[in-house]
């Protein structure tokens, strides 16, 4: 099996709390893998394990090794030779829980970050715009408002707008933090056919605090609680229908 | 703002209290100014101060007033913005710490402490570095740019916090350092806040007295190179009203004051109507 994640004796702790310990994991490299988990369990600070987000809040410290499936190799992140977490983070696109535009129009959003990688001009960064705002299903919408803060559009459009900026970055592995916690069933049910559209092209790993919505869209799945893992368990392994949802649930 | 019948009696008390204060203010100003305009009319209009003569020009003032406190606007806005990118991440941690704790400091040391400690120390640099008395246009400009600077910097600086707060994860994760995220979406998005500095300092620079009194020198005329002399506005109602000279001279020192009042209240609309214009935009 390929995988896209290789993670060893990872331990993250905030002001000397531990919120992930010792916690080893294989994510494969097809389909999305889903963390679930009761509140304060360690499923963001894992994903943010993933594009070494921890290490900007305040009071980090971190241990254990993780390699991700960069480039068709597998790389160490957190070894200074390898990458920078810059040139990390453009391959590991993040899209967070509360729908996060930066203050500023929908175009300079999606543009902003691509202008950022040296030697990108300009025309190339406006194709990358089209095509992912086309891929989100926002084209349409929003085509004739690009100039328009984003903060004006609605929470499910922003959350779009969130995916299309991280996919204009044409990423090779996608973190999703409860992508759809913040939206009505509508827009969530949107989204998440965007995500199953999206599932061939990259290797997603999602938080996601439904368990319907884990079983409809993830393929491998990774139960926290209190900073360890309890189980890793493979939708293959699982029983159809109700019978489940109902295993699932007894796991959390 | 919405009448509100459960607003307490005091605060409504002090409410008009305030505004009753502020408008008989402005109304004695106004009508003591006119009523100078009216004695002394057009000698108001020219470049010579002698009371005696009957000559109360007060436009070398005017100009010396513009000057100095736009030239310190600028100076001080420009090294504001650039303290508070250094704050917020172009300067090394300790620096930056060390920096804004300066600044801190700096707002509680009084006006008079600048001016006295510049007599001693930085007029003396100036004559014998650059020539002329010491008493000059640069000196007063470059001590007034350095007392407007903490408030400015502070009311930019609460701006950018918020700003930071909000966006610094999202643009590290799309893979901006702390520099570019401070000079591409904190900068841009505090637009309205700088400009609101810059309002701000300019309040206190037409306004301030003691340091162009203590190091401009005060001669009434034309600065025209930054080491002449000058006496502004503020200086020269201080000095007029500290020596006894009475009748319409007094009279044009309304004059002054009126013009001071007039010049920070546009202001204060201008910056406003511009805030406004950004704030439309987004
Ligand atoms: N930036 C931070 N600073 C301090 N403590 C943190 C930080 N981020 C997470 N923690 C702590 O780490 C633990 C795990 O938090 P985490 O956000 O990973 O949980 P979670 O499973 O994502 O919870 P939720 O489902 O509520 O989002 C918590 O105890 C939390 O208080
Ligand atoms: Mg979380």
């Amino acid at each position: 099996m390929a995988l896209c994640a290789e993670i060893k004796n990872l331990s993250v702790s905030f002001h000397g709390r531990k919120a992930v310990s010792q916690v080893s994991a294989e994510l494969p490299a097809e389909g999305i893998s889903v963390l679930l988990g009761r509140s304060g369990s360690g499923k963001t600070t894992f994903l943010r394990a993933l594009n070494r987000l921890n290490e900007t809040f305040q009071g980090y410290e971190g241990s254990g090794k993780v390699c991700l499936s960069l480039g068709g190799k597998m790389k160490d992140i957190y070894s200074a030779d390898q990458l920078t977490p810059t040139d990390l983070r453009r391959k590991v696109g993040m899209v967070f829980q509360i729908p996060n535009p930066l203050p500023m129009s929908i175009r300079r959003n999606i543009m902003l970050p691509l202008q950022l990688i040296p030697g990108f001009n300009r025309s190339k960064a406006e194709d990358r715009m089209e095509t992912a705002l086309k891929t989100t299903g926002l084209w349409e919408e929003v085509k004739d408002r690009l100039d328009t803060p984003a903060n004006r559009f609605s929470g499910g459009q922003q959350q779009r707008l969130c995916l299309a900026r991280t996919l204009a970055l044409e990423p090779e592995i996608l973190l999703l933090d409860e992508p759809t916690a913040s939206l009505d069933k509508k827009s969530s049910e949107l989204i998440e056919d965007y995500l199953i559209s999206l599932k061939n092209r990259y290797s997603m790993v999602m938080v996601s605090h439904n368990i319907r919505q884990a079983l409809k869209l993830g393929s491998f799945f990774i139960f926290l609680r209190e900073g360890k893992i309890v189980t890793a368990i493979s939708k293959k392994e699982l029983p159809e229908g109700k019978e489940a949802e109902k295993i699932m649930s007894d796991l959390l | 703002m919405k009448d509100n019948k459960n607003t307490p009696i005091w605060l409504k008390a002090s409410a008009a209290y305030v505004s009753s204060l502020m408008s008989a203010l402005f109304i004695f100003i106004a009508l003591c100014a006119v009523d100078g305009l009216m004695k002394s009319g057009p000698s108001l209009f020219c470049s010579v101060w002698d009371p005696e003569r009957g000559n109360f020009g007060i436009l070398p003032m005017i100009w010396a007033s513009g000057l100095l406190s736009l030239s310190s606007l600028i100076t001080g806005w420009t090294f504001s913005v650039g303290c508070c990118c250094f704050i917020h991440g172009f300067g090394p941690r300790w620096a930056a710490r060390f920096l804004a704790n300066i600044l801190r400091i700096m707002t509680a040391v009084p006006t008079v402490v600048y001016g006295f400690a510049s007599v001693f120390l930085l007029v003396p640099l100036i004559r014998n570095g650059l020539g002329g008395s010491g008493f000059s246009w640069l000196t007063a400009s470059i001590v007034l740019s350095l007392l407007i600077m903490p408030t400015m910097v502070l009311s930019m600086d609460s701006a950018f916090k918020t700003i930071e707060a909000q966006t610094s994860i999202t643009s590290a994760a799309l893979g901006f350092t702390r520099e570019q995220n401070i000079a591409m979406v904190v900068l841009p998005a505090s637009k309205q806040w700088i400009w609101s500095s810059a309002l701000l300092g300019f309040g206190r620079a037409a306004g301030d007295t003691l340091i162009p009194t203590m190091l401009a020198g005060n001669a009434v005329q034309y600065a025209n190179t930054p080491l002449d002399a000058m006496r502004t506005l503020t200086a020269h109602i201080g000095l007029v009203l500290s020596s006894d000279v009475g009748g319409t001279a007094y009279l044009s020192l309304f004059v002054a004051g009126g013009i001071l009042l007039f010049v920070s209240i546009s202001a204060n609309i201008l910056f406003r109507l511009m805030r406004k214009k950004i704030w439309m935009q987004g």
